[in-house]
């Protein structure tokens, strides 16, 4: 368990991997939500594994596209979490959750249910 | 003990990768029509290859990261999103190739024409990722592709003269007529040695078998044997082609036309190791190429990955290749010309190269990543101009090659 002292926003951890609980991959750091405050510094509110956002980074048209194609999924809201939940962060951000229960994992379930377990051998 | 096998294990399994539809195809019609005088650009591009897949395993070692996973955290996803589309689009091509190959090698076998195969032959390889692990894939495909050693074989039986070989290795020659096709030709043969996904999937490989530090040996040796091992057989195929095909005066239009090539040496014999050895040496590519994009895919994007999963606990992943082998089979289904189609998607590899080689190489100089193992500037030097060369003469030479044969 080690949380560096000292980190850049866009350089360490935009973009990063980030795994659950057991190391399970559940996406990428997709944006940083800051908070505006009276007379102090802003400060880091949350972070967001979200396709749409990811896409959204490369111009507004794209991200409308990908929010449309992700209602497919019923995937409506990006998955956030907070600094404290974060265990490590090094090559990948390691959080303190499991990755099965959060909205990070629609399209895998939506995929799993839809379509793998639906082909031979896809529900081993 | 264990090392010594892996590493033996390694140089096998690059075979596997090396040999595919676009190296049998460039060879074939490089000796049919121009000799030996081809055989630099193998040779350019094998000296590159070897750089890279050693820097990927490298890097896998140093790092932690696969390749595709550090571009994305090193330049943000809007960059890596330019070199994983190209690469994605020139995936399906190439794997229509590989998926081509192999239907015109069942078709030369049965009679049968080979669109009917692209089913058969797509429903087997996605049984085959579907059920099978990591190793089962990487260790059958590199024992089936020894049959490619045949050609090796028919180099000695067909007694090629060793000093017209070695000078057309290395010294490049252009010859007086047919320029342009010549210049598409070596194009085509370095984007069929420098394949994108041959060190994408290495890397893969590396993070997937656990490597670490005392790899780096190991990693240099299977990285250097086996794509010289790789690049033996290929050049070959060229020898091969340059003996028989082109004394006759053969063109190589498709790979009716190449499957002659071991019949002086082999006689009827000949006709079928041809036609095996490009079954095998394609679907075993067309294994690693559907492997290798389905990770290039999940590690863009963060998804679970890694073929010792079940396709339920990699739904992302198992669904990543199963639309790929659906539209390479779609391709193969509209009837293009294997063969032709193989050509254009080496040169258009050529072509692409930069996007993906260029961030690489700033990844292994940078020591945040690398640690004390950054490259030297003599292999930054190498690769960059090899792959810089190779783009340039792509660009050129690819609407050249569509005027001049229309």
């Amino acid at each position: 368990m080690s949380k560096p002292k000292d980190i850049e926003l866009v350089r360490d951890v935009l973009d990063t991997q980030v795994l659950g609980r057991k190391k399970r991959p559940m996406g990428k750091v997709d944006g940083v939500g800051l908070e505006l405050r009276d007379g102090a510094p802003p400060r880091v509110a949350y972070f967001e594994i979200d396709g749409v956002t990811a896409w959204r980074r490369l111009g507004e048209r794209y991200g409308r596209w990908a929010a449309r194609v992700a209602r497919w999924w019923r995937h409506t809201e990006p998955y956030r979490f907070g600094w404290s939940q974060v265990r490590d962060l090094g090559i990948d951000l390691e959080i303190d959750v499991d990755a099965e229960r959060t909205c990070a994992l629609d399209l895998e379930r939506w995929l799993r249910e839809r379509f793998v377990a639906r082909l031979p051998g896809g529900r081993r | 003990m264990k090392k010594i096998l892996g590493i033996a294990l390694g140089i096998v399994t690059s075979i596997g990768g090396f040999l595919d539809a676009g190296s049998i195809a460039t060879s074939a019609q490089a000796g049919a029509a121009f000799g030996y005088a081809l055989l630099w650009a193998v040779a350019l591009g094998t000296i590159c290859v070897i750089f890279l897949v050693e820097m990927s395993g490298r890097f896998a070692i140093a790092s932690g990261h696969t390749i595709t996973d550090a571009i994305r955290k090193r330049f943000g996803f809007a960059v890596l999103i330019v070199p994983f589309g190209a690469t994605m689009l020139v995936n399906l091509l190439v794997l229509a190739s590989e998926l081509g190959g192999v239907c015109v090698a069942l078709e030369l076998a049965t009679g049968i024409g080979f669109q009917l195969w692209a089913i058969p032959v797509a429903v087997a390889l996605w049984l085959l990722l579907w059920v099978a692990t990591f190793d089962v894939v990487e260790e059958g495909t590199a024992l089936l592709g020894l049959v490619t050693l045949c050609f090796v074989v028919a180099v000695f039986t067909l007694g090629a003269e060793p000093v017209p070989l070695a000078r057309a290795l290395v010294v490049p020659s252009l010859p007086a007529d047919e320029r342009a096709h010549y210049l598409f030709l070596a194009v085509s043969i370095i984007g069929a040695t420098i394949a994108p996904y041959l060190f994408l999937f290495y890397s893969s490989g590396a993070i997937e078998d656990k490597w670490d530090k005392s790899y780096l040996m190991p990693n240099r040796m299977i990285a250097t044997g086996g794509m010289l091992f790789g690049a033996m057989i290929s050049m070959a195929v060229l020898v091969v082609a340059a003996l028989t095909l082109k004394p006759e005066g053969i063109r190589v239009e498709g790979y009716e036309q190449a499957a002659l090539m071991l019949v002086p040496a082999f006689g009827r014999w000949g006709f079928y190791l041809f036609v095996v050895s490009l079954a095998v040496a394609c679907f075993g590519a067309a294994l690693e190429l559907s492997l290798a994009s389905a990770y290039a895919m999940a590690q863009t994007f963060g998804w679970n990955w890694g073929e010792d999963l079940k396709p339920r606990q990699a739904a992302r992943f198992g669904t990543a290749y199963t639309a790929f082998i659906v539209l390479a089979a779609l391709i193969v289904l509209t009837g293009l010309n294997p063969m032709k189609l193989t050509l254009f998607s080496m040169a258009i590899t050529a072509v692409i190269l930069p996007l993906t080689v260029v961030p690489f190489l700033v990844l292994m100089n940078d020591r945040r990543y690398m640690k004390e193992h950054v490259n030297s500037r003599f292999s930054n030097m190498i690769v960059a101009l090899i792959v810089l060369l190779a783009a340039v003469l792509a660009l050129v030479s690819i609407p050249l090659e569509i005027v001049g044969s229309k």
